[in-house]
C-alpha cells in the first residue's frame, strides 16, 4: 500500500517522482505545505480562496522548477521550503501588483507586473487549452493523460489499450492534431 | 501557435524525440535534414515543444485541484489527522440524533439511523495510480471515486478472479458492492478482508463489517468486532449501542 508521507525518500526518488507527476508525491507535498500558506495568507490580507489560487500557481513553478533542472532538492523538507517561499514571493507580488495598478505608477515594481502579467497569459493559455482538451473524444483525453501525466510508455499504453505499439503512436498522434486543430481551426 | 503548420507523424515523432534526447543516430540524421530544408522546422519544434508542456501543466493543475478536493474540501474517514473538534461536532450531533431517535421508538429504525449516521463512503485511495501497477485497478478506482460503483466492479472483478486473495482488491470490491446496497456480498468479502492479521485493511474491513451487522440489527457481531477496534468513532457507537 502507498504511503502519503515523502519524507522518507530518497532525493533521487523524490526528483523522479516529481519529474514523473507521481501521485503519493503531489499529493504529500500538497497536503504537507497547503495549510502553512493558507494560514500566511490568510494573515496577510487574503483569504481562502485567493490561498488555494495562489499555491497551486506556485505548485506548478516549483514543479516546472525542478523538472527543468533549476532547482535540485536535496530532500523534501527542502522541496517543502521551496514551494512555501515560491508561494509567499506570489502572494508578495500579488499584494504589490495590486497597489501598483492602484498607484498608477511606473517604476520598480513593474518587473513584478510584468511577471504577473506572464502568469496571465498562461493561465490563458491553460484556460483555451482546457477547452480544447474537454472537446476531445474520451479515449483521446485518457490517452493523452497517461501519456503526458502519467508517463506510461507506448507499449504500455498499446497494452491498457489493446492496440499494437504502432496504432498506440497513431492514436497519440491523431489526438495531438485533433487539440492542435481545435486551438488552431 | 498562429501559423497553420502541418506537422506529419514521422515530424512529430522526431521532435518528440529530440525534447526527450533520444534520438537515434538515424533520427538524427533526418532531425538536422528536416532543420536545414524546411524553413518552418524551428516553428514546429516550437509549437510541438509548447503544446506538450502547456498539455502537462494542465494536467498537473487538474490534478491538484482533486488532490486539494479530496484532502481539503470532501470528508475523508480514513485520515488520522481528522480533526478531533470535527469528531467532537460529529459525536454531538450524533448524540442528539440519538435522543430523538429515543423519542420515535423502534430499534431496527434506530440501527438503520445509526448506520447512516457513522456510514461514510470510502475515499478511495489518495494515492492511488502508484499503489500497483495494474492500469485496469487505477481504470477502477478513477470510477470508484466518481461513484460509478458498476463500472469499477467490472474491472476489479476481473482482476479478482486472476488474484482472489488480494486484499486490496477484495477490499474495494467489498467497498464497491456496499455502495451497490449488495450486503450479503460485501459482508462476505470484508470477512475475508478482517480476518487477514497483516492486510493493512483490516480495521476499514471490521469496521464496515460491524457496521453492516448493526444495519441487519445483528447486534452482538457488531459490538464484538466494535469493541476490539481502536478508532475513537468505534467506541463511540458502541457505547451508544450499549446504551
Amino acid at each position: 500500500m502507498p504511503k502519503d508521507s515523502i519524507n522518507q525518500l530518497s532525493q533521487e526518488e523524490l526528483i523522479r517522482g516529481i519529474k514523473e507527476n507521481e501521485r503519493r508525491v503531489m499529493s504529500s507535498l500538497y497536503i504537507d505545505v497547503f495549510p502553512k500558506v493558507k494560514s500566511y495568507i490568510i494573515q496577510n490580507n487574503g483569504d481562502e480562496d485567493q490561498a488555494k489560487d495562489i499555491f497551486q500557481e506556485a505548485f506548478l513553478v516549483a514543479w516546472q522548477k525542478v523538472k527543468e533542472g533549476e532547482f535540485l532538492p536535496q530532500n523534501s523538507t527542502a522541496m517543502q521550503g521551496f514551494l512555501f517561499q515560491v508561494s509567499k514571493n506570489k502572494w508578495l507580488d500579488w499584494l504589490r501588483s495590486s497597489r501598483f495598478k492602484k498607484e498608477s505608477s511606473l517604476g520598480a515594481i513593474s518587473i513584478e507586473v510584468a511577471d504577473a502579467e506572464e502568469e496571465f497569459l498562461l493561465d490563458e493559455r491553460l484556460s483555451m487549452l482546457d477547452r480544447a482538451f474537454q472537446q476531445l473524444g474520451e479515449s483521446c483525453q485518457e490517452l493523452l493523460k497517461l501519456f503526458y501525466f502519467k508517463k506510461m510508455s507506448l507499449d504500455k499504453l498499446a497494452q491498457s489499450f489493446g492496440w499494437t505499439p504502432k496504432t498506440a503512436k497513431n492514436n497519440k498522434y491523431r489526438c495531438m492534431e485533433s487539440l492542435r486543430k481545435i486551438i488552431n481551426p | 501557435m498562429s501559423k497553420d503548420l502541418h506537422i506529419t507523424p514521422l515530424e512529430y515523432e522526431l521532435i518528440e524525440a529530440w525534447l526527450d534526447e533520444s534520438l537515434s543516430s538515424e533520427q538524427e540524421k533526418v532531425f538536422q535534414d528536416l532543420k536545414k530544408e524546411d524553413s518552418d522546422w524551428s516553428l514546429k519544434v516550437k509549437e510541438v515543444k509548447a503544446l506538450r508542456e502547456d498539455l502537462e501543466s494542465l494536467l498537473v493543475k487538474n490534478e491538484l485541484e482533486k488532490i486539494h478536493e479530496e484532502a481539503f474540501a470532501g470528508t475523508n474517514p480514513r485520515t488520522a489527522t481528522f480533526s478531533r473538534w470535527i469528531w467532537a461536532v460529529a459525536a454531538s450531533v450524533a448524540l442528539i440524533l440519538v435522543a430523538w431517535w429515543g423519542f420515535q421508538g423502534g430499534f431496527q429504525d434506530s440501527n438503520q439511523k445509526l448506520f447512516e449516521a457513522y456510514y461514510e463512503t470510502d475515499p478511495g485511495l489518495i494515492t492511488a495510480m502508484s499503489g500497483t501497477d495494474s492500469y485496469e485497478f487505477d481504470r477502477g478506482m478513477v470510477d470508484f471515486k466518481e461513484g460509478k460503483y458498476q463500472e469499477a466492479l467490472a474491472q476489479w472483478e476481473l482482476l479478482l478472479k486472476e488474484n482472489p486473495a488480494d486484499d486490496t482488491l477484495l477490499y474495494f470490491v467489498a467497498m464497491a458492492h456496499l455502495e451497490m446496497e449488495n450486503y450479503p456480498l460485501s459482508q462476505e468479502l470484508l470477512k475475508q478482508v478482517a480476518d487477514e492479521d497483516s492486510s493493512e485493511f483490516k480495521e476499514d474491513a471490521s469496521w464496515y463489517l460491524a457496521l453492516i451487522y448493526l444495519k441487519k440489527g445483528e447486534m452482538e457481531e457488531a459490538k464484538l468486532i466494535l469493541s476490539n477496534l481502536a478508532k475513537p468513532e468505534a467506541q463511540e457507537l458502541l457505547q451508544k449501542i450499549q446504551e
